[in-house]
């Protein structure tokens, strides 16, 4: 984690935050010399954390309720200050967290922009169309120019996530990224953290959705009870988050004879071999999923199989999966497969045999092989002259 | 008697002036004792409604839809402007999750005091207390001043107390969000435990798949009012069907600058892009996914003495280019330079979402600035019946054979 970069954008080295427990009546025995050392219980919120991050990059921090992230944040934002150690920042700092925290309630959504433009050195002539870009963004119409405290919760987290994204800074905290508003709101505030990271911006972003980690970040932690478990590659923080318990593999699995990597020709009609071992009479059903993975950038599903019968007996199997014209550009996938147990009728969900995945930490790798093409995916197609008056 | 709440012609006006100053003027200057015209917004107008022991009541609608308004009337947390609300049981509203815990009191404190206020019995707290306290898994946190906790963890507390002291009418706003997802599922099946016992519950939540789950009856407001009543499904289709629409027109808006036709040079243009989707005819920017799309591509170029191409892109709306191909534009040309180009997917193997069609008139497939003309339009990949277990980028036909 620690690399000789010539510029990082925020570092924390052994950082601890201790809150003392306070009792009622402690202001007193603090006045009466009793209590000097505060001496009572304390809880220690975080302890040790070294963090660095780069320029131009958003480094995630995966925790469980209560591990210590909010807090984290809060002293990376300079809300509170560390117990022991230091942190260093470097650059100016949009806290996307607490949203609102800084809001008066009596101000319309245009005076809380202009506001907090003016707090941030905005000036000139571009705060009338960062202001207009706020108005757009946050979909609130007339209701800008009406105070906050009538809007709705949703409402004014629409303002407040326009308004800190509004133009680029240099550092984001981000809490949640995509808890502000429906779905509809979330795939815009997505695009927009994009477009500010494109823009050469850093940051850290906390959260419980490992998605949001993959997608965004190339480099995660993991903190629970307030240490880091775990630094390194955003995947490999994810499986140590997620800690999923891998099936037992016991009435089927794939024999230890199973490749770890599969190698395609892009384009090319292609079959995947699997072997299945079923040790017990078993219903069992296969299905396989085909994952980009591209770390910091994004995380998707590109092809999902149904679930397919394999056997309802003990033996060994050879399943087949035909791909026609194998649709994905050169490059390097994972290949995930779910054994499970079919359910009986009525019955839900089915039970994992044996699974492979990257989020297991033990999934496969398809590489692609072909000519690089300027899409993610091909599609099949025919094409044909016709007449223009036709269209 | 039974359980109910009874809405009647309810209505909530929130005061919107344009500064305090203002406000304070009018207040001052108007004659006490009269009414005063009220003026501002209408965040829920003229509601009728009844909710009857055995209600789970989902409520759904876009951000400020007047939702929280609702049930922070139903909860008594502001009163209505007109109308009447009559409810008949005691009320329990997790609204925002841990208000009403004293901060200088520890997670257990809390849960004793809140029992005297209840008017619960010594005995009868120390009952549920050990309940509340391992279903909120705060460990030793439970000792603690609850200042001291983190959002989470005081959402988990709270939800733990309300959930223990057997509500009669419960009232829930996005609380299943709070938390992680392990949480959640306990806080889903819990409510579903309460359910079981047929009080009232009322839950106001963005997420569809909780209000199907949870509830047996769903309101859809828009704008103040109640456009729908009825099971949770059928509304919430309706509802995620016209989120759909307005996103399409908002999308087609906001896409207003791409969408078009540009030419940079004489004689060279793009006049018509249409998506003729299934066996339609007919143009529509809804495309049905797995069925047979063709795109039908009409121009003119006047050059074609010199190498020109044809460039079809499909950029997904996160800006993921999805499918891109050139054509020479020679073996779509007439003598007189009418170009057309039909592109046939059969079948359209790209996933439910909403995609740019771009199409450009190129003098070369290296050099950009060798644009003669471009052509952009926007379409939506849509499927009745989504596929378990995630949202691939594509819907690709695969199939399955076992030798035994």
């Amino acid at each position: 984690m620690e690399q000789p970069s010539p510029g990082f954008a925020l570092r924390c080295a052994n950082v601890s935050k201790t809150f003392a427990v306070q009792r009622e009546q402690r202001v007193w025995r603090i006045l009466l010399g009793m209590d000097r050392d505060g001496g009572g219980p304390v809880v220690e919120a975080l302890r040790d954390i070294s963090l660095t991050v780069p320029r131009g990059k958003i480094v995630g921090v995966l925790g469980r309720n209560g591990a210590g992230k909010s807090t984290l944040l809060r002293l990376l934002g300079q809300v509170y200050t560390p117990t022991t150690g230091r942190i260093e920042i470097n650059g100016q700092v949009a806290g996307l967290f607490e949203l609102g925290g800084m809001g008066n309630p009596n101000l319309t959504g245009r005076e809380y922009a202009t506001r907090y433009l003016q707090f941030m050195g905005v000036a000139g002539d571009s705060v009338a169309d960062i202001l207009e870009d706020i108005a757009d963004f946050s979909e609130l119409g007339d209701a800008f120019d009406q105070r906050i405290r009538t809007y709705s919760s949703g409402m004014a987290s629409r303002l407040y996530f326009a308004v800190a994204t509004a133009y680029q800074h240099e550092i984001y905290l981000i809490d949640e990224l995509l808890s502000v508003g429906d779905e509809h709101f979330q795939a815009k505030c997505w695009r927009r953290m994009r477009e500010r990271l494109l823009g050469g911006a850093s940051g850290v972003l906390v959260t419980h959705d490992w998605t949001a980690i993959v997608k965004l970040c190339e480099q995660a932690c993991v903190i629970d009870e307030g240490r880091f478990s775990f630094v390194g590659s955003s995947d490999s923080a994810v499986v140590r988050y997620l800690d999923l318990r891998v099936p037992p593999a016991e009435a089927a699995r794939f024999p230890d004879t199973i490749p770890t990597e599969f190698v395609l020709r892009s384009g090319e009609d292609s079959v995947i071999r699997l072997p299945v071992e079923v040790l017990d009479d078993v219903a069992v059903d296969l299905a396989i999923s085909v994952e980009m993975l591209r770390i910091g950038v994004g995380w998707e599903i590109v092809i999902l199989s149904e679930y397919y019968p394999v056997a309802d007996t003990a033996g060994n199997y050879t399943v087949e999966f035909r791909i026609p014209a194998l649709p994905l550009a050169p490059g390097k996938y994972s290949l995930n497969l779910f054994l499970a147990q079919r359910p009986l009728p009525g019955m839900r969900p089915k039970a994992g045999l044996d699974c492979r995945s990257w989020t297991y930490g033990n999934g496969l790798t398809l590489r692609v092989e072909g000519k690089p093409f300027p899409a993610a995916v091909t599609l099949p197609f025919t094409v044909r002259p016709i007449p223009a008056e036709a269209v | 008697m039974s359980l109910f709440v009874e809405l009647q012609q309810v209505s909530k006006m929130y005061p919107v002036g344009s500064s305090a100053t203002s406000e304070l003027v009018a207040a001052m200057t108007s004659d006490a004792g009269h009414e005063t015209v009220p003026r501002g917004k209408l965040a829920v107008d003229g509601i009728s409604m009844r909710i009857v022991e055995g209600d789970r009541l989902g409520i759904i609608g876009r951000n400020g839809a007047g939702k929280s308004t609702l049930l922070h009337m139903i909860a008594a947390i502001c009163e209505p402007t007109t109308g009447a609300i009559r409810v008949n049981g005691k009320v329990t509203s997790i609204m925002t999750l841990g208000v009403g815990l004293r901060d200088d009191l520890s997670g257990r404190e809390n849960i004793y005091v809140d029992g005297e206020i209840q008017g619960k019995s010594r005995a009868e707290v120390e009952r549920v207390a050990a309940q509340i306290i391992d279903f909120a898994e705060l460990g030793k946190f439970i000792d603690y001043p609850v200042r001291t906790y983190s959002t989470g963890m005081k959402a988990r507390l709270a939800f733990a107390m309300i959930s223990h002291v057997a509500p009669e009418i419960l009232i829930i706003d996005e609380a299943l969000a709070v938390g992680d997802a392990s949480f959640s599922k306990k806080a889903t099946e819990r409510i579903l435990e309460i359910c079981a016992r047929g009080k009232i519950v009322i839950l106001v939540s963005h997420s569809m798949q909780s209000v199907r789950q949870i509830c047996n009856r769903c309101i859809y407001m828009k704008a103040g009012q109640i456009l729908m009543d009825g099971p949770p499904l059928h509304v919430t289709n309706a509802y995620l069907e016209e989120v759909r629409a307005e996103d399409e027109a908002a999308l087609m808006s906001r896409f207003r600058a791409h969408v078009g036709s540009r030419s940079y040079r004489a004689g060279s243009e793009i006049g018509r892009v249409s998506l003729l989707s299934g066996g339609d005819d007919l143009g529509s920017p809804r495309v049905e996914a797995h069925a047979r799309l063709r795109i039908r591509l009409a121009g003119r170029h006047d050059h074609l003495a010199e190498p020109a191409l044809c460039r079809i892109r499909i950029v997904r709306l996160d800006d993921l280019v999805v499918f891109q191909s050139d054509f020479p534009l020679a073996d779509f040309s007439t003598a007189r330079g009418a170009v057309g180009i039909e592109l046939e997917f059969a079948p359209l193997t790209l996933g439910a979402a909403v995609y740019r069609l771009d199409a450009f008139f190129l003098g070369s497939a290296q050099s950009p600035s060798a644009t003669f003309c471009e052509h952009s339009t926007v379409f939506e990949v849509f499927t009745p019946v989504p596929p378990a277990g995630g949202r691939p980028m594509l819907y690709y036909p695969i199939t399955a054979s076992v030798q035994a």
